[in-house]
């Protein structure tokens, strides 16, 4: 009963969709918090902000912004290439590197916002 | 890697025009296109001009008298003419639908006329739907159960269940919600498209049936199910009133819950 190509081995699906909805709820709630965030550092100096979002709880809100946010980018890129690049194209290897410069990004993001409340 | 010129045969030419009889005094124009596999012609769009006085309400009926009147070589399929068989599925007016089913009188100016979006076209308004018809035949559509009939007859089914198949029983296979469907013109070599996916979902969600798991295990694919993207364009063409998006949303929530 298996629907499969021979073009596209089976992949199970269930994980990629339910994944993206988890990381645009967490993303979402997030970026409401980011919102008041940058909102309330709006008026302070730069030693003040960057005091203000070391504070732990706030640092670490940034970082699961971070890694929910592009983690969630990294699934729809891989949506949108597996939607308009055929397999033979190089449709695997286009995911691969997509992933990398996501995973990339986020390492980017952690490390500053490790800076910023004084753990590197 | 993406092809940047359109194939030779999609550029499409102006055809012959048929004028109506003299004297005909209500003339809607049906532009219908044309390409046959017999030459190597361009595909054309031809005129006909019809007399609505001496012609049956739906654009079937158009099909038919110029079929018979004016241009027997006029390639289309058709059969029940009353929305059951879902053989005359063809593009009219922008929008899938059964040729038997869409008034003439609903369309605006011109009557345009051209064979399923996105498949191989076979003739005239006739496409190949090989490929629909191997990705049905891969959910297995029919009833399968293991245990015997429970009074070895026949397998009963409360009002209840038999409301959950309401919506979904009444798909005639016309194919007009996955040509019309941007996920399945893209993969549709992969991806099953919203017609075979709603039949899919009318053997999961009928209370007889006993492979619901195995129905949804076979389901799970990233690019058989998860293709769609819930562009809706299915519900807004089905020339029943269905809704194949729902059926496909209602796969994925059985697929989270099990």
């Amino acid at each position: 009963m298996a629907q499969s190509s021979a073009k596209n081995p089976r992949e199970p699906g269930f994980g990629h969709w339910r994944w993206q909805r988890i990381s645009a709820v967490v993303t979402l709630a997030l970026m409401v918090y980011f919102t008041y965030l940058v909102a309330a550092i709006g008026a302070l100096d730069y030693a003040a902000a960057k005091s203000f979002v070391g504070v732990p709880h706030h640092a670490l809100a940034l970082a699961i912004l971070i890694g929910a946010g592009l983690f969630h980018a990294a699934l729809g890129v891989q949506m949108i290439i597996e939607d308009y690049v055929p397999l033979a194209s190089g449709r695997v290897a286009l995911v691969t590197i997509a992933r990398g410069v996501f995973a990339i990004a986020a390492a980017a993001g952690f490390v500053s916002v490790g800076m910023i409340a004084g753990l590197i | 890697m993406a092809e940047f010129r359109l194939p030779k045969n999609s550029q499409v030419t102006d055809g012959v025009s048929h004028k109506a009889a003299a004297g005909a005094r209500d003339v809607k124009t049906f532009k219908i296109y044309r390409w046959s596999p017999d030459d190597d012609a361009q595909p054309r769009i031809d005129s006909f001009e019809i007399d609505l006085d001496d012609c049956g309400p739906m654009v079937l009926d158009a099909l038919i008298k110029i079929k018979n009147e004016t241009d027997s070589s006029l390639t289309f399929r058709r059969s029940c003419r009353e929305g059951i068989c879902g053989s005359c599925s063809m593009n009219i007016d922008g929008t899938n639908t059964l040729a038997c089913l869409k008034s003439i009188r609903d369309v605006k100016g011109d009557v345009k006329i051209y064979p399923l979006p996105h498949m191989p076209v076979v003739k005239d308004l006739v496409p190949d739907l090989s490929n629909a018809y191997r990705q049905l035949t891969s959910i297995e559509p029919w009833l399968k159960a293991d245990t015997a009939a429970p009074d070895g007859e026949e397998r009963r089914q409360s009002p209840a269940e038999r409301e959950q198949l309401d919506g979904l029983w009444e798909c005639v296979l016309c194919f007009s919600c996955s040509t019309a469907c941007p996920s399945y013109w893209w993969n549709s070599d992969e991806y099953l498209g919203p017609a075979v996916l709603l039949q899919a979902y009318r053997w999961i969600s009928d209370s007889r049936d006993e492979q619901k798991r195995e129905r949804l295990d076979a389901l799970d694919d990233s690019f058989g199910l998860y293709r769609c993207h819930t562009i809706m364009n299915c519900a807004k063409t089905c020339p029943k009133g269905l809704n194949p998006g729902k059926a496909i949303a209602g796969i994925k929530s059985e697929m989270a819950q099990r």
